[in-house]
């Protein structure tokens, strides 16, 4: 989760991963705030605006965190988060491309024939 | 016709084949055991003599002998009491007719030969009379006085008539020869009649058990003043008698003789022969009973043909249940006794017995005992020998079974029992010997070989298959496995379509069939 980049709006939460072999990003798909467009009317509503907005901010943190981890794999040799492009299925252990080029290691790409998986929302 | 006895013998071959209850087939076979066990039972008490009734019908017969010899003898005693007082009155009264000429007491006769001698004449008529009409051997009157007072033996010797049988039987006919024995023989040769060999004048009253007391006995009633002898020998003879003696009354009521009947031993033989029975001969027996004992030498013992019975011991009596045994010195006998109504001159208890040798009791037991003994064996056999005839019947097919089950031949090769229960046993073992070579880690041939294909398929995956394998195994949904391998579900799926491949199956529900079959058969292991 620590490894998401917030992308929110005043109106929307949206959090990014990003492969870190080929950079591609992905971006989980947006969540609109409940009270987006609604301007507090008082400065109480306002300190309670603010607070809802955090309270959902980290729900739909957790949610996209919870989908990104259906899209993205863990190297087990070098421990980075790759997309299914930059990871392949080698006899003993999956590992990421650069790995399996680096060890010699022959194997078949996940994603091989697919593109990335940016969300086009929050592009 | 031939049709329909084939069909007849169609059903009989069906019947055959039919199964039997077992219940049936043991209800028969505890029949013939309890059976078995009774003939034991019988043989047993056989053995012992208990069912044998031999004691009870040898009883029962002398019983009946007894009843009806008992009564003959008390009719005849009877009938001879009766001939004897009727013997006395007449001649008391002939008697007084002649002391009305001497004087009022017999002693008057004393040396009176003539008067003597008339009497006599008189009383030969009646003795005569009275030994036709009774059952007798003799008859005799004895007058207490004598024709010659100056004599040797006159204290003894009394003057009297005394006539006897000299051919005797049983019937009464009318060549009876009649022989004297004592009385002037005068008479003797006026009559035609033979004098015994050892023929006398007179009588020794001495030789006559209580004359001297029944010549000194006032007389009352001469019902109750006669009495019966003892048997005693007659002197000079090879002769027994017994001898009813009735005082003879003069005029003033005093005793002035003794008349009375003889019954020789010889005659009461002939008149109660032995009656042959089953058992052997019974004897009958007249005779005394003092301190449980048999006086047979004071009685008269009747006809003991092959029974080796004399009349010279004295037997011991043990009272039994059914029968009395007597024991004595010449042998043992059974028999019964019956007291009869008898005046004898020492007043004791007179009996009518009817006696049986007891080697024949023994003889007749034995056979009695053999026979419940032979039935009771031939019974126990036969009930053995079908209970054993059944319980191999019964086992045969039960043995038979296991055998075969043992010998490793296919249920659904064992023919039929006979025995129904088997029969549902050899069906409910034909239906779950599956499950049974299941439960004992064994599979059939054909699951054996796919079994061992899959877990070949499954050596072929690689070691991150296998790892997802081990998800599946672990019964985790594919949808878990990214968050917990740190894979996408992309890299899931691929694994998934490889497993499927290598595996040979086409869907999740039959990988997860042969993880839970291997699962059963504890072999999961050769699939990780």
């Amino acid at each position: 989760m620590e490894r998401m980049k917030d992308a929110s709006t005043q109106d929307a939460f949206c959090f990014t991963l990003r492969c870190e072999e080929c950079r591609k990003v992905w971006h989980g798909a947006p969540v609109p705030f409940s009270k987006a467009g609604v301007t507090p009317s008082t400065e109480g509503k306002r300190i309670i605006y603010n607070t809802l907005y955090e309270k959902e901010k980290r729900y739909a943190l957790e949610k996209t965190a919870g989908e990104g981890e259906r899209l993205f794999n863990v190297c087990p040799i070098c421990g980075r988060l790759v997309c299914d492009e930059c990871f392949m299925i080698c006899d003993d252990i999956d590992i990421c491309c650069a790995c399996a080029t680096r060890l010699n290691e022959p194997g078949e790409v996940v994603g091989g024939k697919q593109g990335g998986g940016c969300s086009p929302e929050c592009a | 016709m031939s049709q329909k006895l084939r069909e007849l013998l169609k059903l009989t071959e069906m019947a055959k084949k039919a199964s039997v209850s077992m219940q049936r087939k043991l209800a028969l076979y505890w029949f013939f055991m309890a059976a078995a066990v009774f003939g034991t039972l019988l043989l047993i008490l056989s053995v012992t003599g208990v069912l044998s009734n031999a004691d009870r019908e040898i009883g029962q017969t002398m019983r009946l002998q007894l009843q009806n010899t008992a009564a003959n003898i008390s009719s005849q005693i009877e009938s001879l009491s009766a001939h004897g007082i009727a013997l006395s009155e007449r001649a008391g009264r002939e008697l007084m007719q002649t002391l009305s000429a001497y004087g009022s007491n017999v002693s008057a006769l004393n040396d009176e030969p003539e008067a003597l001698l008339s009497l006599q004449h008189s009383f030969y008529d009646m003795l005569y009379t009275t030994l036709k009409a009774s059952s007798a051997s003799g008859a005799f009157i004895v007058l207490d006085a004598t024709t010659n007072t100056k004599a040797e033996a006159a204290e003894t010797s009394r003057s009297g008539l005394y006539i006897r049988y000299v051919n005797l039987s049983t019937n009464k006919s009318m060549n009876q020869q009649v022989i004297y024995f004592r009385g002037i023989p005068d008479i003797a040769r006026e009559e035609e009649l033979e004098l015994h060999n050892r023929w006398n004048l007179e009588f020794n009253s001495s030789n006559i058990p209580g004359y001297d007391e029944m010549m000194q006995t006032p007389v009352r009633r001469l019902a109750d003043a006669y009495r019966w002898t003892n048997r005693l020998h007659l002197t000079d003879t090879w002769e027994d008698v017994m001898l009813l003696c009735v005082p003879v009354l003069d005029s003033g009521g005093k005793a002035a003789g003794i008349c009375g009947i003889e019954i020789s031993s010889l005659y009461f033989s002939f008149c109660y022969p032995a009656f042959d029975s089953s058992v052997g001969s019974m004897v009958s027996v007249l005779a005394p009973v003092e301190n449980g004992q048999l006086l047979l030498e004071q009685g008269l013992i009747g006809g003991t043909e092959s029974t080796y019975l004399n009349g010279s011991s004295v037997m011991h009596i043990d009272e039994g249940r059914y029968f009395n045994t007597y024991s004595s010195n010449v042998g043992n006998y059974i028999g019964v006794s019956r007291v009869i109504p008898f005046l004898s001159q020492d007043g004791r208890t007179w009996t009518v017995s009817v006696l049986l040798p007891q080697d024949g009791y023994a003889a007749y037991a034995y056979r009695n005992r053999m026979v419940w003994i032979i039935s009771s064996l031939a019974f126990f056999l036969v009930m053995l020998g079908c209970a054993i005839f059944l319980s191999r019947r019964f086992t045969r097919p039960i043995v038979g079974s296991i055998a075969a089950v043992q010998s490793g031949a296919a249920v659904e090769n064992v023919s039929s029992s006979g025995i129904s229960e088997i029969d549902a046993l050899m069906a409910f073992v034909k239906s779950t010997k599956q499950d049974q070579t299941l439960s004992e880690g064994k599979l059939p041939p054909n699951i054996a070989e796919l079994f061992d294909t899959f877990a070949a398929r499954a050596a072929t995956l690689t070691e991150a298959e296998r790892g997802v394998l081990k998800h599946y195994i672990d019964g985790r949904e594919i949808s878990e496995i990214p968050r917990i391998a740190y894979i996408s579900i992309n890299t899931v799926r691929k694994h998934n379509r490889n497993i499927y491949e290598k595996l040979g199956v086409t869907s999740r529900d039959e990988l997860m069939l042969y993880i839970e079959l291997f699962r059963r058969c504890n072999r999961l292991d050769e699939l990780t």
